[in-house]
């Protein structure tokens, strides 16, 4: 009898840890059943790589924020990063024809705003939300400057990367996978990854312990500058145009994939893969609401549920354990 | 240790600081006259009267690109034809409570006479009220306020748009065709007033054509090409989009040509600014509708010059005729957004 008990807690306890541990993952699975049924177009592989190359810009910024909210900070300024840098990457394409060069001025106006907003926020202790707010005004403002206004129009071959193919793949949807596999070998494999962890799940020990805290975090800015320039570069080709407009509200837009993701405010908690199905999550619930044709008021009002739904189950499913269940 | 970190930091800002000044130098042309207002009180250009007049000019959004259209032409116009008025623009920033914040300076500036793009045509009422009684009057430029009529107004009826637009639809459009829609964002004043002249010249008058879907695009290239990327999965045939703007049909033509299905697949819309006028004269957009920025900032500008000189100060409601765009008149086009500098 006891053991039979046993064998039950048991297996109790395997279920409970498969979702706590992949609960985020079973709503994604789940979604993707109900999606399939009430969509006969939703598992042509012509739309799941239509949805993967519709999230790729917002996913591959998502994965910048990761590491920065896990180290316990956020960048308010990829939207307006993505619009710099696209344009000036479509105008250094315009001045040389090299689509490489274009890509490094991306990557470069990204890696130096990161630069930037690393400096302030370790130099002068600035909140890092104050600082990116101010960079999200000023890389806007300077990409309105430099085009007054008006969008760089017959860009040429630059559109290939954001509309273009290798074999199957879409380009943004290489660079987006590009960039998980990036985001996942710093969080599992380098001692960045580890300080990351550490400085967002406190902060004073890490100092203590000796992790160079300041130059961690300018890093991380970095990185997730770099991302929002690589982005920034494959919407311009996208939208096969040099938008000075282009971006705006996109951060949010990724951060929501993070949170989804599982990514933590309060620092020290998030995974790539996370965020990676976070992003799914959202572009599929675009997708299907366009495909199912559903009003756009009504739209907004289904996202917002949807997006509080799926944090909440995977918030409850995590913190089973620690709190006393009520019968 | 530190200090070579911030010595990097310091050749990064640097370089930042240089990206910037390049930036400045290459677009000088187009924006060193949005200055603030102190600037606008230079007595330079004084005609043979000697007066020099002070006209504020409250633009929309300068990240709009009509909106900058109508503030270069006014500011060209103003040197060329006028050269007793001082022009000074401020930027709107899309938004109301900035727009109201605009006005109030330009009234404490006090300026001869105001420009107004508005942002918004219910709130931007008791502002301009509030201009008038301290003794400055204000010329709408691209859509009424609700005044009943008490201040001059520049626009173009945005039905009217939408009219010239369907129509040329209705033309086109094969027997049963099926259409999408993409409007505006909900509840605008220029995106209601297109649908409704959608619906009066296309819609009403082809009873055999089909709106598959309808949805908000608000305006976004990059929405507009998600959006018809997802009908494009829903629906097999789609014969066309009409689109409240140009810019989402722009990314619904983006969507098509990706997808390959592009054989008898027209694309309407409505602004015809120089992006549109390229993709029409590369037979890819079918048809757009200009509401002329220049005519618009010319008439706005003759009624301010009345205004200031005593010529008329009674209210004048200017109707700049909308001008549909297709192949056969786009080259004429082209060459007016060259001499704006809008086509390099």
């Amino acid at each position: 009898m006891k053991s039979d008990e046993k064998a039950a807690a048991t297996k109790i306890s395997v279920i409970e840890t498969i979702i706590k541990k992949y609960g985020i993952y079973l709503v994604l699975l789940v979604m993707i059943i109900i999606s399939a049924i009430i969509s006969p177009n939703f598992f042509d592989s012509k739309n799941l790589l239509n949805i993967a190359r519709q999230i790729s810009v917002t996913t591959i910024i998502a994965f910048g924020q990761t590491l920065l909210i896990i180290c316990g900070m956020i960048d308010l300024s990829s939207g307006s990063v993505v619009a710099l840098s696209g344009v000036l990457g479509v105008s250094v394409y315009m001045a040389t024809g090299s689509l490489l060069f274009a890509i490094l001025v991306g990557i470069l106006i990204g890696a130096v705003t990161g630069i930037i907003s690393g400096f302030f926020v370790t130099k002068y202790k600035m909140p890092p939300f104050i600082v990116t707010m101010a960079m999200q005004l000023v890389a806007r403002g300077a990409v309105y400057l430099y085009t007054g206004g008006q969008p760089i129009y017959q860009i040429g071959d630059f559109k290939k990367l954001g509309q273009g193919s290798i074999g199957f793949m879409p380009i943004p949807v290489f660079f987006m996978i590009l960039v998980a596999v990036c985001s996942w070998v710093i969080l599992n494999r380098m001692r960045l990854g580890r300080y990351l962890y550490a400085i967002g799940g406190n902060e004073d020990a890490s100092r203590a312990s000796g992790i160079h805290v300041g130059s961690v975090k300018i890093l991380a800015f970095v990185i997730s500058g770099v991302f929002a320039g690589v982005a920034g570069v494959l919407l311009m080709g996208r939208l096969n145009a040099g938008l000075p407009q282009a971006g705006i509200n996109y951060e949010f837009d990724a951060i929501t994939a993070a949170i989804i993701g599982g990514t933590s405010f309060t620092g020290g908690i998030g995974t790539a893969a996370g965020t990676l199905v976070g992003a799914f999550i959202m572009g599929i619930l675009n997708n299907i609401l366009n495909l199912m044709n559903v009003q756009s008021y009504v739209q907004q009002i289904l996202k917002g549920v949807i997006i509080v739904a799926a944090v909440a189950i995977d918030i409850s499913t995590k913190t089973r354990k620690s709190k006393p269940v009520k019968m | 240790m530190k200090k070579a970190l911030i010595k990097r930091l310091l050749a990064g800002i640097l370089a930042v600081v240089m990206v910037m000044g390049m930036v400045g130098c290459a677009s000088s042309g187009e924006s060193s006259e949005t200055s603030n207002l102190s600037a606008g009180k230079t007595s330079e250009g004084s005609t043979s009267s000697g007066k020099t007049y002070n006209v504020v000019f409250i633009a929309k959004a300068l990240s709009d690109p009509f909106s900058t259209w109508l503030s270069t032409s006014i500011e060209k116009i103003a040197k060329e034809k006028y050269p007793n008025i001082k022009v000074s623009t401020i930027d709107g920033q899309n938004a109301v409570d900035k727009q109201i914040a605009a006005m109030e300076t330009a009234v404490s500036q006090k300026p001869d006479c105001i420009i107004l793009q508005m942002v918004d045509s219910v709130a931007m009422v008791d502002p301009v009220n509030a201009a008038r009684e301290a003794g400055i009057q204000t010329v709408m430029v691209n859509g009424a306020i609700d005044d009943n009529g008490a201040n001059s107004t520049v626009d173009s009826n945005p039905e009217e748009q939408g009219k010239l637009m369907a129509a040329k639809a209705a033309e086109l459009l094969p027997k049963n065709a099926n259409i999408v829609i993409m409007d505006g964002p909900a509840g605008n004043w220029h995106s209601n007033g297109r649908r409704a002249g959608v619906k009066a010249a296309l819609l009403d008058v082809r009873s055999d054509v089909k709106v598959l879907a309808e949805k908000e695009a608000n305006w976004n290239k990059d929405e507009g090409m998600a959006l018809m990327e997802d009908w494009l999965q829903t629906f097999p045939k789609i014969d066309a989009v009409i689109s409240m703007n140009d810019n989402m049909s722009l990314g619904a033509l983006e969507a098509v040509k990706a997808s390959g299905k592009t054989e008898g697949f027209t694309a309407y819309g409505v602004d015809g600014l120089a992006d549109a006028c390229l993709s029409i004269d590369a037979g890819e957009l079918t048809a757009s509708v200009v509401q002329d920025g220049y005519a618009q900032a010319e008439a706005a500008l003759k009624i301010a010059n009345d205004i200031v000189t005593g010529a008329n100060t009674q209210v004048q409601l200017i109707d700049v005729p909308a001008v549909l765009i297709t192949k056969d008149n786009v080259s004429e086009w082209l060459q007016k957004h060259k001499d704006n500098g809008f086509i390099k």
